[in-house]
C-alpha cells in the first residue's frame, strides 16, 4: 500500500513544495563551489564528445594532418577515454562511454549558440532536481516525513557532494534513473499510459548515459509482471472499475506493462544499434576488455573497501537502517520490497565484481542510482508509517475505543493526528536547519567567489576555525532541537519514539555528511578554480584555431572543449613515449585501448629522428594553414625564469621547442616567449602522513606553478 | 519474580510501604522459559570462553607500550613496596614517560589511576614466580568477562536472542579485539563498567542490598582504572533519584548503599593520590586534566565528526545507527531504563569529544570511547528484540527476520574481525592488528626470557626505550636507556619544552622533563657516555654485574665506548635472539599531490587497482620480511 496516499492532500503538497524548495537550496549551496570546467579524461569523453556530436551528428573525431583532410594525424590530442573506431581503423575515435550523456551536451551546445559554458550547468540542475525525485520515491514507502529526512540524507551524502559539480555521467544517470523509478512507482499504484511511458523512457535513458544502468530492467520487469496481480488485491479492487470480459481485460491487464518495457527498450535498442553501426561492438568498451572485467578476484580485493565506502562515505549511517528496513519490510510487503531489491543491487554487486575499484569516491560512484532505493528501505523500515515497530508485550496496551463515544475518540485522535504532524514538520525543518547552517557558514566561506582575482586572494581564504565553529553549532543546535522536539514528540504520543530515533540518526546522519560534503565541493573547488584561472590566462594568449603544443593532458582535456585549437601533447614525438603505449590485447580489462597504441606505433614507427621530423612537420603544416603555433609549458617554479629575465637572458626553454625548433641543424622555424605567469598551486593533503591526520583536509599551497607561452614562427 | 520477597516493610501503624520504587520491568521474562533462559545462559558462557580463547590465540606476554608500563610497573611497585612509587637510585634511571614526579619527594608515580596497578599487584602477590606473565592475563580474562556481563546486560532490555547478539557486537568489534591483549586498562575498565551497570539494574530491580554495594564499588573501582569512569555515578546517583522513598529514612539508607560501595574504591585513589602526589588526580600536573585546557569547546568542534565516522566506521562497524535507534526504542519502553543508557553514553561521550588528544587513528582515539560502547550495544540488543517480537505473529516474518538480524550481526562481526585481524584501518594496514601485535609481543616475550634466563636480577640493564618498558617489568633490574646517554635526546627535551605552552596539556609532565634535562642538558655525546660508564662501574664496584641489550646491528655504537684503553672495562655478548620475521604492510604509494590525477578523488589502496600491488590480505607480494636480531652483552671489567 501506498503510505503516501494515506496522508492528506495538504501535507502531501506542503512536502512537495518543501522538496523542491530544499532542492533550490541545495543547488544555491554547491553553485557556491561551482566553476565551468573540469579537466578529467572522462569529463573530456562526454564533453567532447557531445561537441563533436553538436557538429557533425557524430561523437567522434577524425584527426588528421593540417592542411590534408584525409591523412591521419597520430600526433594529435585524443584524450584517454577513446577507442579507436572499429569500423574506421584508419583515421577516428569514439569516447567509449554510451551516447546519451553526450547527446544531451549536444542538444545544450545548440541551445546555446555553440557556447560550452551551459554543458557545465547540467550536472548541477540534475542532482538537485534528482532530489525531489528522491522525497517522491521515500515518500511512497514512509510517508512526507520519510520522504523529507530520505531526500535530506541524500543530499548531504559526500558522494553526491563529489559529484554534483562533475559534468560526468553520475548526476545525469541518477536523475533519470530516479524520477524514471518515480514515475514507475507512480503508475504501479496509479496505473496510466503516460507514466509508463514516462519511467520507462527515463529508465531506459539511464542506460544509454551508463551502460550498467541496464540493470534497471529488472525492477521494470518485475513491476510488469507484479502489477496486475497486485490490483487484484482487496485493497486495489475497490480502485479499479469492474473487470471486462476476458479478452479486453488480458489486454488491458498486460498492455501497460507492455508499454512500460517497450518504452524502456526503445532508447536501449537505439544505443545498441548505435554501437553496433559506429563502434562495431555492442558496447564501447568492449575493445577494453572491460565490459568483462568483472570477476571473484576482483570481487576479494573490492568488498570490504565497498562496504566501507557505502556505509561512511555513501551513506553515512543510512545503511545499516537500510538493511533492516530490508528486514522489517521484505516479508510484509515482499513485491513492493522486491521492486527496491531490484533496483539497488543488482548494481552494487555487479560493481563488487568490477576490476576497477579505487577506494573512495572513485568506486563508489558507480553505485549512485542504488541510494535512493536503499533510502525508501531505511525509512520504510523505521517509521511508523511503514509498520510499527511492535511494543514489548508486557506493556499495558491502550484500551480500544468503545463505540459509545465515537465522536470525542474521533475528534481526540484528529487533534493529536494534526499535532503529530505538527511536531514533525518541525522536527523536519529543525533538521533541515542544522544542515543549513553548515550550508551557510560554508556560502559565507565562498560567498564573493565573484571577487577571486587575484586567484591567490581566494586560495588564502583557506577553511578557517568559523567553518568547523559553523559546523558544530549546526550540530549541537540540532541536537537541542531534536532533544526538545522528541519531548514533545512524548508529550504528543508514546508511538512517536520511532519518529524520534528516526530523526536523531538522521541528523546525524546530514550532520556528518553536511561536514564531510563540504571537504568534497572545496576541493572540488579548488581545482576548479586552479583550472579555471590558468585555461584563461592560455586562452587570452593563445588565439582560438591556433596549434597548441601542452604536455598538460588535464589542460588539453579542457581546452579541447572550450577551444578550436589544435592540441597536440607532444609526448608522441618521442620514441620512448610511444614505445610505452600499451599495445597488445590481452584477456585482462584495461583503461586504454590497446588499438589506439597500435595505430599510433603503426603511424609513427621511425627513429627519433624521424619524430622530429614530423614535429617540425607538423608546425610547418599549422603555419601553412595559417594557424599560430604555441607551445604551453608548466614549470614547478618561475624562480629560474626570474633569475634570467633579470639578467637579461632567455631562460629556461620548453622541451617541444629546444627538442624539435631550435635544435634543428638546420633551423627554419624560431621560438619566442610570449608570455609567462603564475597560478598558485593547489594540493590536497587528504593522505598526509599516514595513520596520523587522515581527515581528509583540503590546504592551499602557495608554491605556484609558472607557465610560459612561445610562439613558433617561420625563421 | 524476586521483587515480593525482598521488598520490607515500615513498622506497624504507620501503613504498608515498600522501601524503594523498583524499576519497572522492561519485558515478562515469562515469555522465555526457564529452560530457554538456561540454554541462552550457557550459550553465552559457551561465547564467553570461546572469545576467550579466541584471543588467547593471539596473546604473549610482554608489550612494549609506554602506557603499559605505567600500570605494570606501578603495579610491581604496588606489590613491592605499598605504593606505585618508583625512585630509581640513580638519577638517570629509567623512567617511562607516562610517569609524573612528585617533586617534594623525587618519587615518580604512573599517572594513571591506582587500580589497575592493584589488580596487578593482587596478581604479583598471589600467583608467584608465574606473577609476571599472569599479570598479562587480567586483559584478556576482563575482556571476555565484559563479553558474558553484556549478555546479562542486554538481557535486563532484551530477550536471549538479542542478548547473544548484542554480545557478539561486543565481542568482535575492532576496538574490542585489539584491546582484548593489550594490558593497558581498557579491557579490565570494561568489564567493571559493564557488571556495576548490569548489578545496580539488578539493585533498583530487587532492592537487594548485596547488588547495592557491589554495583557501586564495582563502578566505583572503574573509576580507579579510569578516571572518566567517574561520571558513571550519575547513574548510581540517578538510581538513588528513581528509587528512593523521599519520606523514609530507611528507604534512604537502603537506596545509598550503592553511593557506598562507590565511595570505597573512589576514596581510596584519592587519597592516594592526594598522599603520594599532593594532587587528585595523576594528570593534574601534566594539565590533561584542566577543563578549559584539556577539555574544551574549541575540542569538541573539531573532534565531533571524527568521533562520530570513527565510531561508525572503526568502533561499532554498522551497528551504531542501530544502536542509537535502540537506545531510542529502549525510551519508548521504559524511560527509567532507557535513561540510564543515555545517561552513560552521553556524559562520557560529550567528556572526551572535548578532550585534546584526539588523533586521527581508529584504536588509538576510539580506545578512550570502550566503556561508552555496551549502551550502544545494548541499543542494537533492543532494537534486534523488537524487531523479532513484531515479527512473531507471522509465520514468515518470524522465520525470516531472526534469519536477517543475524546476518546483519555477522556483517558487523566479520567485518571487524578481518579488520582486527589484519590491522585495517580505513583500508590501509597497520601495525594494530591481532596478528602483527601478537608477532611483536611474543618476539619481545621471548627476549625477556633470554634476558631474564642470562642476566641475574639486581643487574644493571641498559636497553631500549620500547624493550626497558616490558623489561622492567618482567624483570629485576636497574634500568636505563639508551637515549638517555645521547645528546640528542637532551635536544629532543629541550625543543619539547620550548614549543609548549606551559598551560597547554602535555603528555609528557613538564617537572619530569625539567629533572632530566637538569641531569643531561648542556653535555655532548663523550660526556653522556662517561656517565654510562661511571654508572656501570659503580655496579661493577658493588658486587652487581652489568648488561647492554642491543640489536647486533647497533652493537659498535655501545661497545665502542667501553674500548678505551683507560677503561679497565671489557664486554662480551653473551646471549641472542632473533625476531620471528616480520612481514611489513607493502608500502603506501606516495600521496598524490597532483589535483589533476584521473577519477578524481581517489586514494589507491593496497591490492586494488591503483596501488601497489594486487593481491590483497595474504599475499606477501610486495612486502618487506625483516628480522631484528638481538643480543645480551656484559660488561665486565679487564682480567688482571
Amino acid at each position: 500500500m501506498d503510505r503516501s496516499a494515506a496522508e492528506s492532500k495538504l501535507v502531501r503538497r506542503t512536502g512537495l513544495v518543501a522538496a523542491f524548495v530544499l532542492a533550490v537550496a541545495f543547488f544555491i549551496w554547491t553553485q557556491a563551489y561551482f566553476e565551468p570546467v573540469h579537466v578529467g579524461t572522462d569529463q573530456n569523453g562526454y564533453l567532447v564528445g557531445g561537441k563533436q556530436f553538436s557538429r557533425t551528428l557524430l561523437p567522434r573525431q577524425w584527426p588528421t594532418i593540417l592542411g590534408t583532410p584525409t591523412q591521419f594525424d597520430p600526433h594529435a590530442f585524443v584524450s584517454n577515454m577513446w577507442v579507436a573506431g572499429a569500423n574506421d581503423k584508419a583515421a577516428s575515435f569514439d569516447p567509449k562511454y554510451p551516447i546519451g550523456l553526450p547527446l544531451l551536451y549536444a542538444l545544450l551546445i545548440w541551445a546555446s549558440a555553440g557556447g560550452t559554458t551551459a554543458a557545465f550547468y547540467l550536472s548541477p540542475i540534475a542532482m538537485a532536481l534528482t532530489l525531489p525525485a528522491v522525497f517522491i520515491v521515500v515518500r511512497r514507502f514512509s510517508g512526507t516525513y520519510g520522504g523529507l529526512l530520505g531526500m535530506l540524507a541524500f543530499a548531504t551524502s559526500p558522494l553526491t557532494a563529489a559529484l554534483v559539480n562533475n559534468p560526468n555521467s553520475h548526476a545525469v544517470n541518477v536523475f533519470t534513473a530516479t524520477w524514471g523509478m518515480a514515475a514507475v512507482l507512480h503508475w504501479w499504484h496509479v496505473g496510466g499510459r503516460r507514466w509508463a511511458i514516462f519511467g520507462g523512457l527515463l529508465v531506459g535513458y539511464s542506460a544509454t548515459v551508463r551502460y550498467s544502468e541496464g540493470l534497471l530492467v529488472l525492477p521494470l520487469l518485475w513491476a510488469a509482471l507484479v502489477r496486475p496481480v497486485a490490483r487484484r488485491t482487496p485493497v486495489d479492487l475497490g480502485m479499479i472499475e469492474p473487470a471486462p470480459p476476458w479478452p479486453s481485460r488480458m489486454a488491458r491487464r498486460w498492455f501497460e506493462p507492455l508499454l512500460l518495457l517497450a518504452a524502456w527498450a526503445a532508447p536501449v535498442i537505439a544505443l545498441a544499434a548505435y554501437n553496433l553501426l559506429l563502434l562495431g561492438t555492442l558496447t564501447g568498451y568492449d575493445s577494453t576488455n572491460e565490459s568483462t572485467g568483472f570477476g571473484w578476484v576482483y570481487f576479494f580485493d573490492n568488498w570490504e573497501a565497498l562496504l566501507r565506502n557505502l556505509a561512511v562515505g555513501g551513506l553515512f549511517l543510512m545503511l545499516p537502517l537500510a538493511i533492516i528496513g530490508m528486514v522489517r519490510t521484505t516479508p510484509r510487503d515482499p513485491r513492493r520490497a522486491v521492486f527496491l531489491l531490484l533496483w539497488a543491487w543488482p548494481c552494487l554487486g555487479l560493481y563488487a565484481f568490477y576490476y576497477w575499484g579505487p577506494d573512495g569516491v572513485g568506486m563508489l560512484r558507480f553505485i549512485t542510482t542504488s541510494l535512493p532505493p536503499l533510502l525508501a528501505f531505511a525509512f520504510w523500515g523505521l517509521l511508523p508509517a511503514g509498520g510499527r515497530i511492535a511494543r514489548p508485550v508486557s506493556e499495558p496496551t491502550a484500551p480500544e475505543p468503545t463505540a459509545a463515544v465515537p465522536d470525542a475518540v474521533g475528534q481526540h485522535s484528529r487533534r493529536h493526528a494534526a499535532l503529530r504532524v505538527a511536531v514533525r514538520t518541525v522536527f523536519v525543518l529543525c533538521v533541515a536547519a542544522a544542515a543549513g547552517v553548515v550550508v551557510f557558514y560554508s556560502v559565507r566561506f565562498d560567498r564573493d567567489k565573484q571577487t577571486l582575482a587575484p586567484l591567490q586572494t581566494y586560495l588564502e581564504r583557506a577553511p578557517t576555525a568559523y567553518q568547523r565553529t559553523g559546523a558544530t553549532v549546526a550540530f549541537f543546535a540540532g541536537i537541542v532541537a531534536a532533544v526538545a522536539i522528541a519531548g514533545a514528540l512524548a508529550a504528543t504520543s508514546r508511538r512517536s519514539t520511532p519518529v524520534m530515533a528516526a530523526g536523531l540518526v538522521t541528523l546525524l546522519s546530514v550532520s556528518g555528511g553536511a561536514d564531510a560534503s563540504r571537504f568534497w565541493l572545496e576541493q572540488n573547488a579548488y581545482d576548479t578554480r586552479m583550472w579555471q584561472a590558468t585555461a584563461r590566462a592560455v586562452r587570452e594568449r593563445v588565439p582560438d584555431g591556433a596549434m597548441l603544443v601542452c604536455r598538460d593532458e588535464p589542460l588539453l582535456n579542457y581546452l579541447q572543449f572550450v577551444t578550436d585549437n589544435r592540441l597536440y601533447s607532444g609526448q608522441s614525438f618521442d620514441r620512448n613515449w610511444v614505445n610505452g603505449r600499451p599495445r597488445a590485447l590481452s584477456d585482462d580489462p584495461v583503461l586504454m585501448d590497446p588499438v589506439r597504441g597500435q595505430r599510433l606505433f603503426d603511424a609513427i614507427k621511425g627513429d627519433q629522428a624521424a619524430l622530429n621530423e614530423q614535429a617540425r612537420a607538423t608546425v610547418r603544416a599549422a603555419l601553412s594553414t595559417n594557424r599560430r603555433v604555441f607551445v604551453l609549458e608548466a614549470v614547478a617554479s618561475a624562480d629560474p625564469l626570474r633569475q634570467a629575465l633579470r639578467k637579461k637572458e632567455e631562460g629556461p626553454v620548453p622541451d617541444f621547442v629546444r627538442r624539435y625548433i631550435t635544435g634543428s641543424k638546420n633551423p627554419v622555424l624560431v621560438g619566442r616567449r610570449v608570455d609567462w605567469w603564475t597560478v598558485p598551486q593547489v594540493v590536497k593533503d587528504e593522505f598526509r602522513s599516514i595513520p596520523r591526520g587522515r581527515k581528509p583536509l583540503n590546504r592551499p599551497n602557495f608554491r605556484t606553478t609558472c607557465f610560459q607561452v612561445w610562439e613558433i614562427t617561420a625563421g | 519474580m524476586e521483587r515480593v520477597s525482598l521488598i520490607d516493610y515500615m513498622p506497624p501503624g504507620e501503613g504498608i510501604r515498600p522501601l524503594f520504587k523498583p524499576l519497572p520491568a522492561f519485558r515478562t521474562e515469562s515469555a522465555e522459559t526457564r529452560g530457554h533462559r538456561a540454554v541462552a545462559a550457557a550459550l553465552a558462557f559457551a561465547i564467553a570462553v570461546a572469545y576467550f580463547l579466541l584471543v588467547l590465540q593471539y596473546w604473549a606476554p610482554a608489550h612494549s607500550g609506554v602506557d603499559q608500563n605505567g600500570y605494570l610497573v606501578g603495579g610491581k611497585q604496588l606489590a613491592w613496596t605499598g605504593s606505585t612509587g618508583l625512585k630509581p637510585a640513580e638519577p638517570l634511571g629509567f623512567v617511562s614517560s607516562m610517569w609524573v614526579l612528585n617533586e617534594k619527594t623525587g618519587v615518580s608515580y604512573p599517572k594513571y589511576p591506582v587500580g589497575l596497578p592493584l589488580l596487578y599487584a593482587i596478581v604479583l602477590w598471589t600467583c608467584g614466580s608465574v606473577g609476571p606473565k599472569a599479570a598479562f592475563l587480567i586483559s584478556p580474562v576482563t575482556a571476555a568477562t565484559a563479553v558474558l556481563g553484556m549478555y546479562f546486560l542486554t538481557r535486563r532490555f532484551a530477550g536471549a536472542f538479542a542478548s547473544l547478539m548484542a554480545m557478539l557486537v561486543m565481542a568482535f568489534g575492532q576496538v574490542m579485539l585489539v584491546l582484548a591483549n593489550n594490558p593497558n586498562s581498557h579491557a579490565s575498565c570494561l568489564a567493571f563498567c559493564v557488571w556495576g551497570v548490569f548489578l545496580l539494574i539488578r539493585f533498583w530491580e530487587t532492592g537487594t542490598l548485596w547488588r547495592g554495594v557491589t554495583a557501586g564499588f564495582l563502578l566505583g573501582f572503574a573509576a580507579t582504572i579510569r578516571y572518566t569512569e567517574g561520571l558513571l555515578a550519575l547513574l548510581i546517583a540517578f538510581t538513588f533519584v528513581g528509587m528512593v522513598d523521599w519520606r523514609s529514612g530507611r528507604s534512604w539508607l537502603r537506596c545509598l548503599t550503592p553511593t557506598l560501595g562507590w565511595l570505597i574504591p573512589v576514596a581510596y585513589l584519592v587519597g592516594f593520590n592526594l598522599i603520594a602526589m599532593g594532587t587528585i588526580t595523576g594528570y593534574d600536573t601534566t594539565n590533561e586534566s584542566v577543563p578549559g585546557s584539556a577539555f574544551t569547546l574549541e575540542h569538541m568542534g573539531l573532534n565531533w565528526e571524527k568521533l562520530v565516522r570513527q565510531v561508525h566506521d572503526t568502533g561499532l562497524f554498522f551497528t551504531l545507527p542501530l544502536g542509537l535507534l535502540g537506545m531510542g526504542l529502549a525510551l519508548r519502553s521504559g524511560v527509567r531504563r532507557g535513561t540510564l543508557l543515555w545517561l552513560w553514553l552521553v556524559p562520557g561521550t560529550l567528556t572526551y569529544m572535548a578532550y585534546y588528544w584526539a588523533p586521527e587513528r581508529g584504536v588509538s582515539y576510539l580506545r578512550f570511547f570502550l566503556t561508552l560502547m555496551p549502551p550502544i550495544v545494548v541499543g542494537v540488543g533492543v532494537l534486534i528484540d523488537q524487531l523479532v517480537s513484531a515479527a512473531s505473529v507471522a509465520r514468515l516474518p518470524r522465520v525470516v527476520t531472526p534469519v536477517a538480524c543475524g546476518l546483519v550481526v555477522a556483517v558487523a562481526c566479520s567485518m571487524s574481525l578481518y579488520r582486527g585481524l589484519f590491522g585495517l584501518d580505513e583500508g590501509q594496514e597497520t601495525g594494530i592488528g591481532l596478528e602483527s601485535q601478537f608477532r611483536q609481543q611474543v618476539n619481545l616475550a621471548a627476549l625477556g626470557d633470554v634476558v631474564t634466563q642470562t642476566a641475574p636480577a639486581g643487574s644493571v640493564l641498559i636497553a631500549p626505550v620500547q624493550q626497558l618498558n616490558a623489561l622492567q617489568f618482567i624483570g629485576d633490574y636497574d634500568c636505563f636507556s639508551t637515549e638517555t646517554f645521547t645528546a640528542a635526546y637532551a635536544t629532543r627535551l629541550n625543543a619539547q619544552k620550548t614549543n609548549r605552552d606551559p598551560d597547554d596539556p602535555d603528555p609528557i609532565q613538564p617537572a619530569r622533563r625539567n629533572f632530566l634535562l637538569k641531569q643531561i642538558d648542556g653535555k655532548n655525546d663523550d660526556q653522556l657516555a662517561q656517565e654510562q660508564i661511571g654508572i656501570v662501574s659503580r655496579a661493577l664496584s658493588a658486587g652487581r654485574r652489568a648488561f647492554i641489550l642491543c640489536r647486533r646491528d647497533q652493537t659498535a655504537a655501545f661497545t665502542k665506548r667501553y674500548e678505551a684503553k683507560s677503561l679497565d672495562l671489557t664486554w662480551k655478548p653473551i646471549a641472542f635472539y632473533n625476531d620471528l620475521p616480520r612481514l611489513q604492510p607493502p608500502t603506501d604509494r606516495p600521496p598524490s599531490t597532483d589535483p589533476r590525477a584521473r577519477g578524481g578523488p581517489n586514494r589507491p589502496r593496497p591490492g586494488g587497482p591503483g596501488g601497489p600491488g594486487r593481491g590483497g590480505r595474504g599475499n606477501f607480494a610486495g612486502r618487506e620480511v625483516t628480522a631484528q636480531a638481538w643480543q645480551l652483552i656484559e660488561i665486565k671489567r679487564r682480567a688482571g
